[in-house]
């Protein structure tokens, strides 16, 4: 038979396990921290990045941490803290936080560290004003206040009391005013005032034992016993001492333990009961030895000297009186100890700040430069942008060519913002000239010479007169060796031009070409005809003649000019040139088409044969310029 | 109560903020190297354009007239340039026709690379119609760029298109004794016998209207006379304590001052006062400045 178990999601077990650590906190705290540890261990196995699991992880740790506090191991209950208050940081989870600095505040403030204890006391209460849970900030101001009074600063300590107190009973918060009571009882107890002070144990003790908060009334009645000794009221103090010391080993909380004993110790002492005094001293010294206690080590071998000084053991007196000055010496030294280990890491502290902020100097220096590098590169891209325009204002445009042959397309894709690739149209009557032509080069100086050669080429046909493709390329050859005379040896100019020249007579139906470079295809329904072009280098003041050929032309034929940059272009698998043979087959392919639907499709083509827009796209490498015409 | 309870460890709120500080600087550490990658690769594109903007420039000048040619009709002579860029929208221009040298000074607008590009283009114009033009006269010529620029660039006027430029041209004889000017927007300075007579140019925006027409100042000349063809850019440029411009009639002071002293001479002075001038401002715009001797 097959057993199907409830799967419980990670999230759900880590909560409930929570919830419960938290309910047995303060009845039973072993079987809470273990609890905790297991929600821990399963959060942390699960290595999640959800939120949501995180910050229950982080409520686990801060329940270890409590856990522990609660069982006077401090210096556990302070490292969970720090990996709590990571985790709250990085969810940014100002409440948690604040729970966490209240966490740590007590544990510095039981471990009598109140400098420690006040900043993050004052840190949780900052937080918690932000977040106006009035609950918290209660606590808070009664936890400043518990720190200020045990420092003897009673001013301060009754001034935070009062203020807790009223929160406290404004939310109608038992437990809390419960707290606050033993804390005003403690300030009473310090000013001698002992009947008052017993006043205040009395309430706060009955509503610890009201709200189920039974573990923290262990200190309420021992402190009233403390009064009842000051009274000399030894039975009453003596019943609140054994009330005390029950709950406390009940809840396993050793340190009250501890004091109760002590204070025991002190009980006997005062009724001159020595021996009884000495044992409850002795027990007292051995549950702080094995807290590792040392201020309480110090004290309860001072009261133990005074016992044994009574019962005339002056040697037994002398060992404990050498041992309680003995601790503390080994306290002022600890404290020394501790400083210089401060001080060390204050260096480092200090070493870290200023590579901190000299990262960050830098790093604003960064942006300030990137900035100016920005402006600048916008402002020229601005310029060549605004060439652009001029560029296309004074070139030959598609429309210009759909006025001669409705059925035409220009795929004209520049590298750069501005081109050295250029069209040229012009048209007499029932004679058509154009011409596709590369400039070298490309972008700004590409474009220069475009406009350049644009220029010459009028020159060359509206004022010279000239039309006859070969007479104007020999004449433009002249003009490009004229012109880019290099008058600077160390630069040579690369002025030259490609270019494909014809003319198309509409009545006769011929056509006649000339070029160099730049050859023409002539399409019919018999297949393509490449007209050749020349090899002659434009503008290098060679003597060559150009050579022209004649077509004739049928109806419906088109005609196509380029320039290299498709056939040169660089993609497909193996990352090489386009080369002409599929160029050629390219054109006869689309050639069912229409005109336009052929611009698409070498588009198209193009762009599937760089890659464009996937992660090994090519870079175009030239301008690239395609015409097409039917006749 | 009991105290720190082991030998003096460190205190772990320190060494919370160290850890702290570590992470702090290892975050700027991190972008530091990012923005390093990029502004190197900004300035990569800015050398690259800049290259190619360099190279252009000699484009430019080889089809450019250049000073040598001014030369060869007026030996005593120069040629003030000095582009805010690297290239220039202001550009010097000199044909010859019939018995008639014509110049002129050219402000195209903008500059910077579409200024360059429209001085290669206004160039090609102005040797177009000088060439058509049966008679080399300075308001016939600029009536035919007028309506050129009007045909060509105003067609993109959509397009926000601001191409202009101001000139100032005029034709000399051969035999150095009639000088023809027309101008749009600028003037002519003639020093002659220690006295300065400026001939103003028409307030026309070139390529705005096509029915608008340029006029001729006709002049005699006598030898020694001195002419000035010059762009804005001397005049409007920032300087001096004041941060003024620097203006018109210190312009015509400082040639007058310097008037005696040979033309290349002059060219030294002229580039002299405007380094005292500018200081640490900044160029705002080309300078073009051509003085001739008769």
């Amino acid at each position: 038979m097959k057993v199907t178990i409830n799967p419980i999601g990670i999230q759900e077990r880590v909560d409930l396990l929570n919830e419960e650590a938290w309910r047995e906190r303060n009845t039973n705290t072993q079987r809470a921290l273990e609890l905790a540890q297991e929600a821990c261990g399963i959060a942390e196995k699960a290595n999640s990045l959800n939120p949501v699991l995180k910050s229950s992880l982080a409520q686990s740790i801060r329940i270890v941490a409590l856990c522990n506090q609660l069982l006077s191991n401090y210096k556990d209950s302070l490292t969970h803290c720090l990996r709590a208050l990571d985790i709250f940081g990085e969810l940014n989870d100002e409440k948690g936080i604040a729970s966490v600095f209240s966490c740590m505040g007590t544990d510095y403030f039981l471990l009598g560290a109140y400098d420690e204890s006040l900043i993050h006391h004052f840190k949780a209460l900052k937080l918690r004003e932000k977040l106006n849970s009035e609950e918290e900030q209660s606590s808070s101001l009664l936890n400043i206040a518990n720190v200020y009074a045990s420092n003897n600063d009673y001013e301060r300590a009754e001034n935070y009391y009062l203020k807790s107190e009223e929160i406290a009973k404004g939310l109608k918060d038992k437990a809390l005013w419960a707290k606050v009571l033993n804390g005003i009882g403690g300030l009473y107890m310090s000013r001698s005032d002992n009947e008052k002070a017993i006043e205040c144990f009395i309430r706060s003790a009955t509503l610890k034992t009201d709200t189920g908060e039974l573990r923290s009334a262990a200190s309420t009645l021992h402190n009233m016993g403390t009064c009842y000794i000051e009274l000399k009221d030894f039975v009453n103090a003596q019943e609140c001492l054994k009330e005390s010391m029950r709950i406390a080993v009940q809840f396993g909380d050793r340190t009250t333990e501890g004091v109760c004993l002590q204070t025991f110790g002190r009980l006997f002492l005062v009724q001159d009961r020595l021996p009884e005094a000495i044992d409850q001293l002795n027990r007292a010294l051995y549950t702080f030895e094995d807290l590792n206690g040392k201020k309480d080590i110090t004290e309860c071998n001072r009261l133990l000297a005074e016992a044994y000084k009574k019962l005339g053991d002056y040697k037994t007196a002398y060992q404990h009186l050498d041992k309680h000055y003995r601790f503390k010496e080994q306290l002022a030294k600890l404290e020394s100890a501790k400083q210089i280990e401060n001080i060390t890491l204050a260096d480092e502290i200090k070493t870290m700040q200023v590579e901190a902020k000299l990262e960050k100097i830098k790093n604003q220096q960064l942006q300030q430069a990137n900035t100016i590098i920005a402006e600048k590169n916008s402002n020229i891209l601005d310029s060549i942008e605004y060439a652009k325009y001029i560029q296309e204002s004074l070139l030959s445009t598609e429309e210009d060519l759909k006025e001669s042959f409705p059925a035409s397309f220009v795929f004209f894709k520049p590298k750069d913002i501005v081109s050295g690739d250029f069209y040229f149209h012009y048209r007499m009557g029932s004679i058509v000239l154009f011409a596709v032509v590369d400039c070298t080069g490309h972008g700004v100086p590409g474009a220069f010479m475009s406009l350049a050669g644009n220029n010459m080429i009028e020159h060359i046909i509206k004022v010279k007169k000239i039309y006859e493709p070969s007479l104007v390329l020999n004449e433009l050859n002249n003009v490009v060796s004229r012109q880019f005379k290099n008058e600077d040896e160390r630069i040579t100019l690369k002025s030259g031009m490609d270019i494909g020249f014809c003319l198309i007579d509409l009545d006769a139906l011929t056509l006649r070409f000339a070029g160099t470079h730049n050859s023409v295809y002539l399409l019919r329904s018999g297949g393509l005809i490449e007209l050749r072009a020349e090899r002659i280098a434009l503008g290098n003041k060679s003597d060559q003649e150009f050579v022209e050929q004649s077509y004739a032309l049928e109806k419906n034929d088109v005609i196509y000019l380029f320039t290299d940059g498709f056939a040169d272009q660089k993609g497909g698998e193996h990352r090489r040139k386009y080369y002409y043979p599929p160029f050629k087959e390219l054109l006869t392919r689309l050639s069912a088409t229409s005109m336009d639907g052929q611009k698409t499709g070498l588009e198209a083509e193009l762009k599937a044969w760089m890659k464009e827009g996937e992660a090994n796209e090519e870079h175009q490498i030239d301008d690239v310029t395609v015409i097409g015409l039917k006749v | 109560m009991s105290s720190f309870n082991d030998k003096g460890g460190k205190d772990p709120l320190l060494a919370l903020l160290i850890e702290n500080l570590k992470k702090e600087s290892e975050m700027h550490r991190l972008s530091n190297e990012k923005l390093l990658r990029l502004n190197e690769e900004m300035e990569e594109k800015n050398r690259s354009i800049m290259e190619s903007i360099d190279y252009a420039k000699h484009i430019q000048d080889s089809i450019l007239p250049h000073a040598s040619n001014l030369k060869q009709y007026f030996s005593d002579s120069f040629v003030f340039s000095r582009p805010k860029d690297i290239i220039s929208g202001d550009f010097f221009w000199i044909f010859e026709k019939e018995n008639e040298i014509l110049l002129a000074a050219v402000d195209c607008t903008g500059h910077g690379v579409s200024g360059a590009l429209m001085s290669v283009v206004s160039n090609s114009v102005l040797n177009q119609v000088a060439t058509n033009q049966w008679m080399p006269n300075p308001s016939f010529i600029l009536n035919e760029v007028n309506h050129f620029m009007k045909r060509t660039l105003a067609a993109h006027d959509d397009s926000g298109l601001r191409d202009s430029m101001d000139i100032a041209l005029c034709s000399v004889s051969k035999t150095r004794t009639d000088l023809l000017f027309s101008g749009a927007h600028n003037s002519l300075y003639i020093i002659s016998e220690n006295t300065l007579v400026e001939y103003r140019g028409d307030d026309i925006s070139m390529g705005n209207s096509a029915s608008v027409k340029f006029s001729n100042h006709k002049i005699k000349l006598k030898k020694g006379d001195c002419l000035y063809l010059f762009t804005d850019g001397f005049a409007d440029q920032k300087g001096g304590e004041s941060r003024n411009k620097f203006y018109y009639d210190p312009f015509k002071n400082l040639l007058l001052r310097n008037n005696k002293l040979p033309m290349e001479k002059q060219k030294i002075e002229l580039h002299r006062e405007m380094d005292t001038w500018m200081g640490n401002e900044k160029q705002i715009d080309d300078m073009l400045i051509i003085g001739i001797r008769i």
